[in-house]
């Protein structure tokens, strides 16, 4: 049994490839993209509003909400990549339901990237917020002796971000294959929509935490504390 | 090896790319589409506040507007109906004087009519009665009525009471006697009238005759302020005093009717 979709590889030149991972990543992409277009290419701007503007307004206004009770400031700056890193989870979490579709964050590769991402979007949120010397300092507080763990914790709260997220969604594949030989007519379909909801819950972790790791990063509590106190 | 280096790195482009992609397609349209409803709400809501407190302003005003209204209908309506009593009073008192009007015009055409009859009454009976008496005295005794009338004359002349012809005679001494008669009498006549006063109340009465009188059948001697007479006119005037009875409870039934 294969745990990741990243040994199917379609197409190679030298040390580029297109593999499993990528390409249903780039179908993702394709359909969020083309239904996004679809639907904000005819928006109304008054009077009865048609149900996937409805649909797409609730998300993002939702999404918006989110992130504003997470403590980002003001929260359409941070909107873009905290709410792609949910609907991209979600929407290829959601189509493993499909027979024959592969997850692409059922891919440590892919879990690994976005984690990279959320890795590198810390400190540059971190900078611009408080400063390259204010960022540094962030990591020998309270003392300086604290620094290695610092650092540890950074890299380890990244990898168990990248590391959760490809076990959840491989284990449900796995469960799912496993049962499909145990018990073939019921079981899977159950889990199915067990993974369906562990789907979900792994987005909005997902996405949660990205935003608590740059929350945290910028320190926006203290800077909102020191704001309320001045 | 569950990692694979460069399926990490093109899933971070690819994801960096779907950012950009979302945001373009996706988040700013939205949003855009969010805001500008947001902005218009707001200035519908603010417009609708403002035209809540005109509608408030107008509300008071026309309030206020409606009470003067009515105060002043109340007002008009106190003073038309004031009016109206006064024009009511007005027309019933000039009703009432009109009636009044009415009432005196109509009582005094009676009254005249009533006197213009009884004249009338006396001129046609006194001339009827004069024609009957003198054909049926004609006919009768062959004597003329005027003899009679003389005769009579003389004789009430003679029936007077002796305090009365004493007053008669001194007066008549003094200023002559007139004698009045609605035919001219004849020299035997007058003989016989002068005969009979020249006994009656002195032989040294003057008489001086007036014919032609207008009055009714009878002699009339009149002394001084004195006046002594025989004739219908006493009857007339009983027969006028009937009449006048009978004519004043026959207006009073009119009247009634009419009112």
């Amino acid at each position: 049994m294969e745990i990741t979709p990243d040994i199917f590889i379609f197409w190679q030149w030298q040390g580029l490839k297109i593999n499993a991972t990528i390409a249903i990543t780039w179908l993702n992409m394709l359909i969020l993209i083309a239904g996004a277009w679809l639907v904000t290419r005819r928006l109304r701007r008054e009077g009865r509003l048609s149900r996937w503007q409805n649909l797409l307004e609730v998300l993002v206004s939702g999404m918006e909400e989110q992130i504003h009770d997470m403590g980002l400031a003001p929260p359409r700056e941070f909107l873009p990549f905290l709410g792609s890193l949910f609907l991209f989870v979600l929407f290829s979490n959601l189509l493993s339901v499909i027979p024959g579709y592969v997850a692409p964050t059922g891919s440590l590769s892919t879990t690994t990237a976005l984690a990279i991402c959320v890795f590198i979007s810390v400190p540059l949120w971190g900078v611009q917020r408080r400063g390259f010397i204010g960022y540094l300092r962030m990591y020998i507080k309270p003392s300086v002796f604290m620094l290695p763990f610092n650092i540890m914790g950074e890299v380890s709260r990244t990898l168990a971000l990248a590391v959760r997220l490809f076990g959840n969604v491989m284990s449900g594949s796995m469960i799912a294959g496993i049962l499909l030989s145990i018990a073939p007519l019921f079981f899977p379909v159950l889990m199915q929509l067990l993974g369906l909801i562990t789907g979900v819950i792994q987005a909005y972790i997902f996405a949660v935490l990205a935003a608590v790791y740059i929350a945290a990063g910028a320190q926006m509590e203290q800077q909102r504390e020191q704001q309320v106190q001045g | 090896m569950l990692i694979d280096w460069f399926t990490v790195a093109a899933q971070a482009v690819n994801f960096l790319i779907l950012v950009a992609l979302l945001k373009r397609f996706l988040y700013g349209p939205i949003l855009r589409a969010m805001d500008r409803r947001e902005e218009r709400l707001v200035v519908r809501f603010a417009e609708a506040e403002s035209k809540l407190v005109e509608a408030g302003q107008l509300e008071e005003q026309y309030r206020g507007l409606l009470q003067e209204l009515e105060e002043a209908r109340g007002v008009k309506l106190r003073q038309v109906e004031e009016d109206v009593e006064d024009q009511r009073r007005k027309l019933i008192a000039a009703a009432k004087e009109e009636a009044a009007e009415v009432r005196r015009a109509w009582a005094a055409a009676i009254r005249e009519e009533r006197e213009s009859f009884f004249t009338e009454l006396k001129k046609r009976v006194g001339g009827e009665m004069l024609k009957i008496a003198r054909k049926s005295l004609g006919d009768l005794a062959n004597t003329e009525l005027e003899q009679l009338m003389v005769a009579r004359f003389n004789e009430r002349l003679a029936e007077l009471r002796s305090d009365e012809r004493e007053q008669v005679a001194l007066a008549a001494c003094d200023r002559g006697v007139l004698v009045r008669s609605p035919f001219a009498l004849p020299d035997q006549l007058r003989q016989r009238l002068a005969d009979g006063v020249r006994q009656a109340l002195g032989p040294s009465v003057e008489l001086n005759y007036q014919d032609q009188a207008v009055m009714p059948l009878g002699i009339e001697l009149t002394v001084g302020g004195l006046k002594l007479s025989w004739g219908v006119d006493s009857y007339f005037e009983q027969l006028e005093q009937e009449v006048a009875v009978l004519y004043d409870g026959q207006a009073s039934v009119s009247a009634e009717a009419c009112l």
